[in-house]
């Protein structure tokens, strides 16, 4: 092996990994390393130890720009809060009740199937507006903060998410605050906040939120204008589909509180 | 599973598989969904996993297909074959990382091929070996050494240009 062999399989080294005990890593560091021990088959080089000392220094600088990553501190309690399991029953272990327990398992198989396939699929629109009420819910990126509604649109029109919606009456007088786009199933999607008048809760800088999506990739959407009012969540949300669009408002409100934006 | 494993598998993972998710998709709220549903997949999933020490595996390659369906649908770019050996080796530049702050360098690796991106960010952020990074992004072990050695290669070219006199400064997320 010669220095610029040892480099090209050096350049994939991490310090402080289990690269250290790679076997494919063995014979190059064994020519970079300066404490190679005696009676050792390769012969340390110093300026391949050089560059070896850099590699390793520039590795962890880049490292510790990774690492510094900010992990949204909502993030774990709302994983938490969607995802919790219900601990397994124990199940006597009697003929009988086994018995029964598998005639419901069957049961329970068979409503699951059928469930999965009128809600269940990925791109159906009861998974989509629980993914939207997530998105309001946990700590999100204001893309656009801006308080007027044309800023906004075309910042939407941009990034090609839908921007030629129609606002509800009630929707159309709250103050905009801001907007970003999300993605849902390859789709864009526009995320339009707003203000509703009310003060403001400790950390809060919206409290209305409009999401708009084009109807096409949406399976089993809303019929149509009159809003289907449904609790998702923490949230109260109204969906309705209009001009080829399904519109979902969220809140932090009881329905009366959103039945007062149509 | 039992609510407190869920909940330890939880509290050890969602911070590295935020950060994967972060490096793949650079938006706060996209990584945060996706993580969510990792674990959301985890949570339904989970009892098919044999080996409980391959938790980490399951989660980092469960995120990366999810980030890929997502990427499948929204457009398909070309999957081209890669060599095994490759011209492109990175070499060492020490002084241009220490300029740049985290946003920076994410943002440096955004314009590296997307073909590459999670191969690097796994090299970066996780102490994950070879084998492990093959079995998340599901390639062989020398495809990931293929696409490490091009991905590293592009990254130091766009941290030069960075680095460059002239171009240091806050990322546009400032």
């Amino acid at each position: 092996m010669n220095n610029e062999e040892a480099r090209t399989i050096l350049a994939l080294y991490r310090p402080g990994t289990a690269d250290r005990t790679d076997p494919s890593f063995k014979e190059a560091l064994e020519r970079a390393k300066p404490a190679t021990p005696a009676g050792g088959q390769a012969k340390p080089d110093p300026e391949l130890g050089r560059w070896f000392q850099e590699h390793c220094s520039s590795y962890l600088n880049i490292r510790s720009k990774f690492l510094k990553i900010p992990v949204p501190p909502a993030l774990k309690d709302q994983i938490l809060a969607e995802v919790r399991k219900p601990a397994a029953p124990v199940i006597p272990l009697r003929p009988m009740v086994l018995l029964r327990a598998a005639a419901v398992l069957v049961l329970c198989l068979g409503l699951a199937a059928l469930l999965w396939r009128s809600h269940g699929r990925e791109d159906d629109f009861n998974n989509f507006r629980s993914r939207m009420v997530r998105t309001a819910m946990q700590p999100y990126g204001m893309e656009l903060r801006s308080g007027d509604l044309p800023s906004i649109n075309a910042f939407l029109a941009g990034r090609k998410a839908p921007a030629d919606y129609v606002l509800p009456e009630g929707v159309s007088k709250a103050r905009p605050v801001g907007c970003a786009v999300l993605k849902w199933q390859g789709q864009p999607v526009s995320m339009i906040c707003f203000h509703s008048g009310q003060p403001f809760r400790t950390g809060e800088q919206t409290d209305l939120w409009l999401f708009i999506v084009d109807q096409s990739p949406v399976r089993n959407g809303p019929a149509g204008r009159p809003p289907l009012i449904a609790r998702v969540n923490k949230l109260m949300t109204a969906a309705w589909t209009q001009g080829g669009k399904i519109y979902v408002l969220a809140a932090a409100g009881d329905e009366e509180f959103l039945r007062r934006y149509f | 599973m039992e609510s407190v494993s869920f909940e330890r598998v939880v509290e050890q993972y969602y911070g590295p598989l935020y950060k994967f998710a972060y490096s793949l998709t650079r938006t706060e709220a996209d990584a945060c969904d996706l993580t969510q549903q990792t674990f959301y997949v985890w949570a339904t999933k989970s009892h098919q996993l044999r080996d409980p020490k391959s938790a980490k595996t399951w989660l980092f390659t469960t995120l990366h297909r999810v980030f890929l369906q997502s990427r499948r649908r929204e457009t398909r770019f070309p999957h081209e074959p890669l060599n095994e050996t490759d011209d492109q080796l990175p070499f060492t530049c020490p002084v241009m990382a220490s300029e740049l702050d985290w946003e920076q360098m994410l943002e440096a690796l955004g314009r590296v091929d997307e073909n590459y991106q999670a191969a690097v960010a796994l090299f970066y952020l996780e102490e994950c070996s070879y084998g492990e990074i093959a079995q998340v992004l599901e390639i062989p072990v020398g495809t990931v050494k293929s696409r490490l050695s091009r991905g590293l290669g592009q990254l130091k070219k766009i941290l030069i240009e960075t680095s460059a006199p002239g171009h240091i400064g806050k990322s546009q997320h400032e």
